[in-house]
């Protein structure tokens, strides 16, 4: 019985020492490392790795947009379309009144000349018409990439929220790492990376946060 | 870009030295945990921000917020140019302008004070006069938008001073 209880005692010490003797080799390889490799734990490293990746799907432009440029952008292509409905329906106007004229002239030439006034109008008509379809097509382009960009601009910044995350609680971790002396000494030293590293991330996030407000605010 | 854009970007090609960079260290003092560190750190190394893959660093801009102060002087020229050249449509807009904001005490915009007075005095006077002219000049083709109301914030909470006739 006694020997058992020695065999499991001398087992688990062994155990503990190899689990060290990785986690340190982890630490050490960590504070060598830049970016996600620079966690030494696997799950929240594996983490970051697969998060940064849809980081660069999403907020380097290869999903969707990523700007929306300016505001001033949708209130060009607004006030375009309104100013061309204007013009159509200012012509519009002149044309009955050229009709109205024609019907109660008298005289052949002046029923010719307003004849010939109310063709150009015509055609002025149609080329305006044309340039409405235009514009109305050009808002809702403009439409689709603000929409396409909030859809992009949240996935990204919902990615780089998951990223900041990840260091997150790999600090919430190192800051109880005390099993050696070097493994302390090294989790200080992470410690104070991922600290000094916090506000890089933060500061993209608020920058896309901006981004996306810009689009938001330029929805037509 | 605007025809008067022309003559700040003079100015910028006249205040920022065409060196080539060392990368050595670069993301040592604030960005270690910068995913993109490694690869963002060898496209600089031993080019001059002129020879710099425009596309990539401006795609990277989130680098400026772990960059190391002397790199972040190096490759700044590259995305004040993109603010001039690119206007409103600047993939790196929104993240140069807040890089350029003065942190308010308390608030979390922008660099942290701390970096943000490392910047301002690893400037020269020079390149100081010439990010004032750049966020003015683009604030000006943004009047009524928020990047541009965010540039003018930035040029008045910091930058207006070195503009030529302010102090």
């Amino acid at each position: 019985m006694g020997n058992v209880k020695m065999t499991i005692m001398v087992t688990l010490a062994l155990g503990a020492s190899v689990a060290s003797a990785d986690k340190l080799s982890d630490f050490k390889e960590a504070v060598v490392k830049k970016g996600c490799e620079s966690i030494p734990y696997s799950d929240y490293r594996g983490s970051c790795q697969s998060n940064q990746g849809q980081v660069h799907d999403w907020c380097d432009g290869a999903r969707g947009p990523v700007t929306c440029g300016s505001e001033n952008i949708t209130r060009q292509v607004k006030d375009n379309l309104e100013k061309e409905k204007k013009t159509v329906e200012a012509l519009k106007d002149k044309r009955s009144k050229l009709q109205d004229s024609k019907s109660r002239a008298s005289k052949e030439d002046e029923k010719n000349k307003l004849g010939k006034d109310i063709e150009q109008v015509e055609k002025d008509i149609y080329e305006g018409e044309k340039r409405v379809e235009q514009a109305q097509k050009d808002l809702e382009t403009r439409k689709k990439l603000v929409d396409d960009a909030i859809y992009t601009l949240d996935k990204c910044i919902d990615y780089r929220r998951a990223v900041m995350n990840s260091f997150a609680a790999a600090l919430d971790k190192v800051r109880n790492e005390n099993e050696t002396r070097e493994i302390s000494d090294l989790a200080r030293q992470l410690r104070n990376r991922y600290e000094e590293g916090k506000s890089g991330h933060e500061e993209q996030i608020t920058a896309r946060n901006n981004s996306l407000t810009t689009c938001k605010n330029s929805r037509p | 870009m605007l025809p008067e854009h022309a003559t700040v970007l003079e100015q910028l090609r006249a205040a920022f030295p065409v060196e080539p960079i060392s990368s050595a260290g670069a993301f040592d003092s604030w960005g270690t945990t910068y995913p993109d560190a490694e690869p963002y750190a060898k496209h600089l190394e031993g080019k001059t921000w002129e020879q710099l893959d425009r596309s990539y660093i401006i795609m990277r801009a989130d680098a400026l917020g772990f960059l190391g102060t002397r790199q972040l002087v190096a490759v700044l020229p590259v995305y004040l140019r993109g603010l001039l050249e690119d206007g409103v449509w600047s993939a790196s807009g929104d993240t140069l302008i807040l890089l350029l904001t003065k942190p308010e005490p308390g608030t979390k915009t922008g660099l942290k004070l701390q970096r943000f007075e490392a910047l301002v005095a690893a400037l020269t006077p020079a390149q100081r006069a010439t990010i004032a002219a750049v966020l003015r000049a683009f604030a000006a083709t943004d009047e009524g938008g928020s990047l541009g109301d965010r540039a003018r914030a930035a040029l008045e909470r910091h930058w207006t001073a070195y503009l030529p006739g302010e102090s």
